[in-house]
């Protein structure tokens, strides 16, 4: 059977061919996700739709607090750059563990959303950046906020004839403390066994506003709604931190595969909610 | 002269930096075909009927070959328990039998890999499925179900050592250890997966070119399962990605070979070209033993081990492959690198459903240093003494009787070879004996990192022997007039990644003393070299140096007498050695032997339970370092195997089926995980038996990494760990962090 592979050179190109082709296309944009389930799932679109072509998609912009990111920014322009680490600090931590640089040269942000992976990297930051995801159709222009965009392990509400055309989230303010950790089995290349990542303001000794999501621990990334809520307003003490990370351990929902426990994955987010509280903590003081 | 003991450029590099050198998988031929094989899937089962009418009559498909068209099926390294096809229809008995999920059963041999792959999904098995064993000690009950039923029971190797009388010395002892050992599969993870071609060349002969460690070795098994002459089989190595020793047993050269036949036979002259995904490479070939050792080992108060009694059970997977004679070194390297007057050992190897385990770099070394290494510190502890100072009072010398009743052979200096790791590590000489430096004692006080260092000494042996005459062979032609203008070596060592052809030459300029880019190097091709052995065992460089050298004397003689052409060929014949007493154990196993003694640090992180090693050292005693560069990258590359194999590689296999069949859920490390430092401590005592003083070193460094790693994680923690690999989980249920 032949394979047709398109390469637009222009997003209305792209979207006339997906409303064309719809879910017989697939979508290749670093191929890093892709390429690997065509060898392993055997899976073989009957089109490729590649956007490798769409520079327009390529571009980190901003816009007042609001900075937007190209479907195709890769882990690596994020991570390389210049002010991203003072705007969204833990998305270019996240994004600087991202396999090795061969794979965030390639793998870009709209593939890790699409890839809807329960350990995505990239994703956990924008879920606690409150990202909202930038669809488009021949037919459709919307948004969707991250946490409704995925909905299961590789399941989003991405409509057969859209393109994820980016994500559009604010700047964090100048005194927000931010961190991401993941472990995995190495100390690269590696998916998560569980990761987790938090935003922080502290003001007056008291945690003020606080965002928590855990990565590899549930169907997909997860916010703590409780905890954020038993934090805010909190005083910043070690016995508020260890209730808090003891509270997103038995929150979580991990399972035991190939590559971990169950016991060792809740273990784990006890243990890097707590760092992360820490370390927001005092990197907060010391501002 | 002066060829040797200097760092050339290797005589690979450009071709395979270039990307000019070819490697199994990157030569094709005119009008090739592409073969693919169907595996068992199913980790044992009697195959009732195989129908394979719907994938023969698939457009685009040459041939498909089951059991009922291998001439002779079976096939092994060192007893042929293995059938090149499984099923139904050939003569000998029970090869209808699949015994783990990468047995072969057929060849699909099409105008495309895409088609014969999807022939091979169309063959249908019908099975009758039998019971699995998948647990060594289960496998030795007396009612087990036998994999191999013909023969009576599925331990198929027994060794045992009796050196004076344990049970006396236990009652003389001051304190006595005992513990249960536990040591992991581990797969090879070369570079290239299996790949080759298979043609009749211009003279008639099947021939195979594929990656291998031994040429003549595959030719014989090959020729045997076709039922060929040997001469009427070539066997030929391009560059190869790697072995370390996972290329030992055939994978997929009697099939191709098989293929390339029968289509001759049917009038098809086409050549017959495979290539193995990951998957198939790590279902298709065998890994690392696990062992199962049990130690009691008791010493005096002043650090005399006086006893030392081992049971070691290793499971062998599902046939035979090499596991004697890795059963063979584990058995005289469980009591380690020491001279302990009283032994006791009983080893075994037997047959379950995994994976066939086999070679694999250190060849037994590893798991028996493993429980020996870890049986001295823990006496070391038990008796407040240093680690280091424990391993000197027992440590091999020259002229020390080996567990098996013989002197180790040759000049022994393991206690120089100790005593200059130790000095780098850390360690010092007080007036009360070895001593840590106060400072390295330290656990740190970085918040949940612990830091921690252990050392371990071990003994390699260098060549198979136990019995078995080692031997190579080497051709030399001289060209030239009054000068010798032109040399030609002709050698079947194979260039496995690790210099070994390099270090022919090496060895021939100076044997010659002719410069090195006077040589040229015709390498492992039956139909014009010599056998050489196989490369592995650490032997290669001692063997074939001492046969080039012989086969240079012989040249220059000749060339005195002015032969023209003058053309030499030499076979090396080591020393004679003897296989294990069957009641005491009692033999002079070996030819020669290198010695180790390794340092490691590391940081445990005591809360995610993650572990860094933070620098190696190695001292190792190779005799002479023909090309120290190489040298130093065996160093590094065996210590990086070695830390992958006892921290994060975790090989996984359930009821017979493989769960980490690809490089996702098999993690090797990366160049983030390998240490910050690895020194290289390159000794050189010569070896009288080794060419120019050589001795074999390449596996060496994996020997002790695993106990000496144990030993720092020890220190960091405070507690022993028996079993590898260290992952957090392991090491967080073992501080008692959690329950797994
Ligand atoms: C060795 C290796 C290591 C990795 N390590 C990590 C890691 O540490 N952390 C991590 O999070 N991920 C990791 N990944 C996964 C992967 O690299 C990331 O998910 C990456 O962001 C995917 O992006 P891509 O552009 O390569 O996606 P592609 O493979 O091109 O596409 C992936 C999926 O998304 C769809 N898609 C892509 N772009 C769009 C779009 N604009 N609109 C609609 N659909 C689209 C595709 O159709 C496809 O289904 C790793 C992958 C590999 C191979």
């Amino acid at each position: 059977m032949d394979q047709v592979y398109i390469r637009p050179s222009h997003l209305d190109d792209a979207l006339e061919a997906l409303n064309a082709y719809g879910d017989r296309a697939h979508i290749l944009a670093g191929g890093t996700d892709l390429l690997v389930r065509m060898r392993h799932d055997g899976i073989y679109p009957e089109v490729i739709l590649d956007l490798g072509a769409l520079g327009e998609l390529r571009k980190i912009s901003r816009d007042g607090d609001d900075i937007h990111l190209g479907a195709l920014v890769t882990h690596r322009q994020i991570e390389k750059d210049a002010m991203l680490a003072g705007e969204a600090g833990m998305l270019v931590s996240a994004c600087h563990q991202v396999g090795s640089v061969q794979i965030r040269n390639s793998g870009t942000i709209g593939g890790n959303l699409a890839n809807a992976s329960p350990a995505g990297d990239a994703v956990l930051a924008l879920y606690l950046l409150e990202a909202a995801v930038h669809l488009q159709s021949k037919h459709r222009d919307r948004w969707v906020p991250v946490g409704e965009f995925i909905t299961a392990p590789g399941q989003t509400t991405r409509r057969a004839d859209e393109i994820i055309c980016g994500v559009r989230f604010k700047r964090l303010p100048p005194d927000a403390a931010v961190f991401f950790e993941k472990v995995g089995q190495r100390q690269a290349v590696t998916i998560s066994k569980a990761s987790a990542g938090g935003i922080v303001r502290i003001s007056q000794g008291c945690f003020q506003e606080c965002r928590l999501a855990l990565g590899a621990v549930a169907p997909t990334i997860i916010r703590l709604p409780e905890v954020e809520a038993a934090l805010a307003g909190s005083p910043v003490s070690p016995q508020v931190i260890d209730r808090a990370a003891a509270l997103a351990a038995a929150t979580c929902h991990p399972i035991d595969d190939i590559r971990s426990t169950v016991a060792y994955r809740r273990h784990l987010v006890q243990v890097l909610v707590h760092r992360g509280l820490a370390a927001m903590v005092a990197s907060a003081q010391s501002a | 002269m002066g060829a040797i003991g200097k760092s050339i450029k290797r005589v690979d590099a450009l071709g395979k930096v270039t990307g000019n050198a070819l490697f199994p998988g990157d030569i094709n031929k005119p009008n090739q075909t592409y073969a693919k094989i169907l595996f068992s899937n199913v980790p044992h089962a009697r195959i009732i009927k195989i129908d394979a009418s719907e994938a023969e009559a698939m457009p685009g498909v040459v041939a498909v070959l089951t059991a009922a068209d291998v001439p002779v099926n079976e096939y092994g390294l060192n007893n042929m328990d293995q059938p090149v096809l499984c099923g139904p229809g050939a003569v000998k008995p029970y090869t209808d039998r699949v015994r783990f999920i990468g047995d072969q059963i057929a060849v699909i041999v099409a105008e495309s890999e895409a088609i014969a792959t999807r022939a091979r999904d169309l063959i249908k098995i019908d099975y009758e499925m039998l019971p699995v064993v998948t647990d060594p000690l289960d496998a030795m009950k007396p009612d087990a179900i036998l994999l191999h039923p013909d023969k009576g029971s599925n331990t198929f190797g027994h060794y045992l050592i009796r050196k004076g009388d344990v049970s006396n010395a236990f009652k003389q002892a001051d304190v006595i250890i005992e513990a249960e050992y536990r040591t992991p599969a581990q797969e090879h993870v070369f570079l290239q997966p299996e790949a080759g071609i298979a043609y009749i060349d211009e003279e008639g002969r099947v021939t195979v070119e594929a990656s291998g460690q031994w040429v003549h070795e595959d030719q014989h098994q090959i020729a045997h399962a076709l039922n060929l002459p040997l001469e009427q089989v070539r066997v030929i190595y391009p560059a190869i990605g790697g072995a370390f020793g996972g290329r030992e047993d055939i994978s997929i050269q009697i099939a191709l070979a098989l293929a390339a036949m029968r289509l001759h036979e049917r009038g098809i002259e086409r050549p017959v070209k495979i290539i193995w995904s990951r998957e198939e490479s790590i279902i298709g070939h065998h890994k690392r033993h696990p062992y199962i050792i049990r130690s009691k080992w008791g010493a005096t108060r002043e650090g005399k081990v006086i006893a030392a009694e081992n049971e070691l059970i290793a499971d062998g997977g599902a046939y035979y492959y090499t596991s004697t004679k890795v059963l063979g070194n584990a058995t005289l390297m469980c009591t380690g690198p020491y001279e302990i007057p009283n032994v006791h050992v009983d080893s075994y190897a037997v047959y379950t459903n995994n994976i066939p385990n086999g070679a694999f770099r250190g060849f037994g070394g590893p798991q028996g240093a493993f429980a020996a290494e870890m049986q001295m510190d823990k006496l070391a502890e038990a008796l407040r003494m240093d680690p280091v100072e424990i391993r000197m009072k027992n440590i091999l010398h020259t002229g020390s009787l080996l567990s098996v009743g013989t002197p180790i052979p040759g000049q022994v200096n393991l206690e120089e070879v100790l005593r200059q790791c130790a000095l780098k590590a850390g360690w010092h000489e007080t007036p009360s004996g070895w001593q840590l430096k106060a400072s390295m004692k330290n656990q740190g006080d970085d918040g949940s990192k612990r830091r921690g260092i252990g050392i371990g000494v071990a003994f390699k042996n260098i060549g198979f022997s136990f019995g078995y005459q080692e031997n190579c062979t080497a051709e030399i032609e001289l060209h030239g007039d009054a000068e010798i203008d032109q040399v030609i070596l002709k050698h079947a060592g194979a260039e496995v990644g690790q210099g070994a052809h390099t270090v022919f030459i090496q060895m021939a300029a100076e044997a010659l003393d002719v410069p090195i880019d006077k040589i040229s190097l015709i390498a492992s091709d039956t139909a014009v070299t010599g056998n050489s052995g196989s490369v592995s065992a650490s032997r290669m460089t001692f063997m074939a140096g001492n046969a080039i050298r012989g086969a240079a004397a012989l040249a220059l003689e000749k060339w005195q007498n002015e032969e023209r052409p003058t053309v030499a060929t030499y076979t090396y014949l080591a020393p004679k050695t003897t296989p294990y007493d069957p009641h005491t154990g009692r033999s002079e196993p070996n030819v020669a032997y290198g010695y180790v003694a390794e340092a490691a640090e590391v940081l445990v992180d005591v809360e995610t339970g993650e572990l860094k090693i933070t620098k190696v050292i190695c001292a190792d005693d190779v005799g002479k370092a023909i090309s120290p560069n190489l040298v130093k990258g065996q160093i590094e590359g065996a210590v990086v195997q070695a830390l992958g194999y006892t921290t994060i590689e975790n090989f996984i296999q359930k009821d017979g089926y493989t769960l980490t069949k690809n490089l996702s859920t098999y993690v090797i490390p990366t160049v983030l995980d390998v240490p910050d430092e690895v020194e290289s401590i390159i000794l050189e005592f010569p070896e009288e038996r080794g060419p120019w003083g050589a001795r074999g070193m390449a596996e060496m460094p994996v020997l002790p990494l695993a106990p000496a790693i144990c030993a720092a994680v020890k220190q960091a923690t405070g507690v022993w760990f028996d079993e590898f690999p260290l992952t957090p989980e392991r090491i967080l249920t073992g501080i008692g962090e959690f329950e797994n």
